[in-house]
């Protein structure tokens, strides 16, 4: 049997099939629900896909993702309160449109061009992936460093708000990566004595923890109110659909490109990716006057834009091992876990399992229409599900979630130490992402400094002597030193 | 309710320190410059240099009132938020003995009479989601959640 058709019998199964339904469905709910990210979907996902074989299990993540990332557009579009953060940056535009009555042309265009840019995103996900494993082979420590490094380095300059904060926060992901047995040294590191923190930090917990319990905590500090549901019902969203694509065609391949490279771009996800296109689609606009009083044009820009981008942060994810985004930061937790170790030795040994991932990416990012349609009519009913009987059920699960990691209540006090770390993290505006990166990337920043170091014999300039890690490197120090740069051109210009 | 940034750069000045100091307990690799303290030590360098910026920077622009009490002026949400972690820490405990369906459904109860929901909306809400995660995990995925009192009749 070839690789094409290997990859076909692991993807068109039933028990496939109805994953991919049953994610959807709970990425929809997860979504729609303003202040729940689809982070937060992928993190409360994990504990159950462990039960999962692992195409099933990559499928369940690919599925709930796209759908939380559109369904995010829904409170959008009803409420004005982003279902998710990738929302944020149409959400005015959006709601503007509701205003005017054409709810069902905003949510029309978001399933539309949703499905549209996750397909695209595909599309370069599966030219791309296997081009870049080709020349991953040949990497060696030294790249690796310098790949850790800007992955980093672009989750603290290019995703968050204030770098020095995004920095702290980065710091903070990498002590807890430090702690365990799991180091160059072999000895304990910050255990304390503790048999448990012997073998690290669990991730799973944590990421609920951070994501879902700190959300939970929120809730509760402000009651938990309600929200107010300003149209209940909403017309035919297909309509339109023909002369939008026609219309607004340039603006559509425009923000997939964006956002498909912003999702590549290592650290910087899907909500950037919509910002960014946002913002590019009123720049080049015949009438950015219209921007703001409800007007579909950015919508349509950066709705593709930041589906696109879920597809694109695979692509380092499954080439390097190297998240592109936050949601890419867990699916590579569950990948070891299913014995996918990500790198470009994947492609080589198990090309059947790459082909299968592509595979699962069309069919969710195609099944998002019809099944997009149904979230509408179902997002608006969930929206008046009282918040105040939603918020103590959804720590149940992440409770249920982080115990049945190791089928241990340890995890659950991880779980609530991490929530209560990332509720303090948030009152202080120190931004979660970056600290999920360090957890993520600490291992592997460590293990390639002090290979390449003990190869290297100490000799720094060997982090620039092979011609890739050179360019790695140059790029990751214009990241680094970019901020600074400016800073100083703004200080000048001051004086 | 939030520290200022000043206070914030104290505490991040003050875990680099901590850091530091038992990063330099930690044994070398024998014959290697580079072992496991390499990591833990650059790590500490790093957020003491964002503490100290940070603290250059409040110290310049104005630190404000050191601290600022956002939601928690509001009467109760103090209470909420720590009646949330107290709940989950009792269902910790609690759980081994009582099993996963009454533990949860106490601190499901626990956390509605913070949020003051009814009890004809409460009581049913509490005992269907905490069922119905059991039947969920327990059978349909095989975890095996801790069984008490009541897990052996249902």
């Amino acid at each position: 049997m070839g690789t094409f058709e290997a990859a076909a019998a692991m993807v068109l199964r039933w028990d496939v099939m109805i994953t991919i339904l049953a994610a959807s469905a709970f990425g929809m709910v997860v979504g729609a629900i303003p202040g729940l990210t689809a982070t937060m979907a992928i993190a409360l996902l994990v504990p159950i896909t462990f039960f999962m074989d692992p195409i099933p299990a990559v499928g369940a993540m690919i599925a709930c993702s796209a759908m939380a990332i559109f369904a995010g557009d829904i409170p959008s579009t009803l409420l004005r309160m982003p279902g998710t953060p990738a929302s944020a940056a149409y959400t005015d535009e959006c709601y503007a449109m509701t205003r005017k009555g054409q709810a069902e042309t905003a949510l029309g265009a978001n399933v539309l061009f949703s499905a549209l840019g996750g397909l695209f995103g595909t599309a370069v996900l599966i030219v791309s992936a296997p081009l870049l494993a080709e020349i991953a082979l040949g990497f060696s420590s030294f790249e690796y460093f310098w790949l850790a490094l800007l992955g980093l380095a672009c989750a603290i300059f290019i995703g968050t708000g204030s770098p020095l904060k995004g920095m702290i926060s980065l710091f903070l992901g990498l002590f807890v990566a430090s702690i365990g047995l799991d180091n160059p040294g072999g000895i304990p590191r910050f255990t304390f004595g503790n048999a448990e923190l012997m073998s690290g930090i669990d991730f799973i917990p944590a990421m609920i923890g951070l994501f879902a319990v700190s959300e939970v905590l929120r809730s509760m500090a402000t009651g938990a109110k309600d929200w107010e549901v300003k149209q209940t019902s909403i017309g035919n969203p297909l309509r339109g659909w023909g002369k939008m694509f026609v219309t607004w065609w340039p603006q559509q391949i425009r923000g997939n490109i964006t956002g498909t490279a912003i999702g590549i771009l290592p650290g910087a996800g899907a909500d950037i990716a919509a910002w960014v296109a946002y913002a590019m689609s009123r720049k080049f606009s015949k009438t950015p006057e219209k921007f703001g009083t409800g007007h579909v044009e950015g919508i349509i820009e950066s709705t593709s834009a930041n589906n696109a981008a879920l597809a694109g942060a695979w692509v380092p994810a499954l080439v390097f091992g190297i998240p592109g985004d936050s949601i890419t930061a867990i699916v590579i937790g569950v990948l070891y876990l299913k014995g996918l170790n990500p790198g470009p030795t994947l492609f080589l040994n198990n090309p059947q399992t790459i082909y299968a991932v592509f595979g699962i990416f069309i069919i969710a990012n195609l099944a998002m229409i019809p099944l997009g349609l149904l979230a509408l009519k179902a997002g608006t009913a969930l929206l008046r599900v009282p918040r105040r009987v939603m918020m103590p059920v959804i720590l149940l699960f992440c409770v249920v979630g982080a115990y049945a990691v190791n089928n241990s209540l340890y995890g659950v006090l991880l779980m609530l130490v991490f929530g209560v770390l990332g509720f303090i993290m948030e009152e202080h505006d120190v931004p979660i992402a970056p600290c999920v990166l360090g957890i993520v990337l600490g291992k592997m920043l460590e293990e390639s400094f002090v290979t390449s170091m003990i190869k290297a014999d100490g000799n720094l300039l060997a982090f620039f002597e092979r011609p890739i890690a050179a360019g790695l490197g140059a790029l990751t120090l214009a990241v680094l030193l970019m901020p600074l740069w400016s800073a100083l051109g703004r200080r000048r210009a001051a004086a | 309710m939030k520290v200022n940034d000043l206070i914030l750069a104290a505490l991040v000045i003050l875990g680099a320190v901590a850091l530091a100091t038992v990063s330099l307990t930690l044994p070398p690799i024998p014959g290697q410059a580079y072992g496991a303290d390499v990591f833990p030590m650059s790590i500490a360098v790093g957020l003491l240099l964002c503490g100290w910026i940070l603290a250059a920077r409040s110290v310049k622009g104005g630190a404000g009132r050191a601290l600022t009490l956002t939601w928690a002026r509001e009467p109760g949400a103090p209470t909420r938020v720590l009646g949330t972690l107290v709940l989950v820490a009792l269902y910790i405990w609690l759980s081994p003995l009582l099993g996963f369906v009454l533990a949860s459904v106490l601190m499901l109860m626990g956390m509605f009479l913070l949020l003051r929901v009814q009890m004809i909306l409460a009581v049913p809400s509490a005992v269907i989601s905490s069922l119905a995660l059991y039947y969920v995990f327990a059978y349909g995925l095989r975890v095996p959640l801790p069984r008490g009192l009541i897990e052996g009749w249902i």
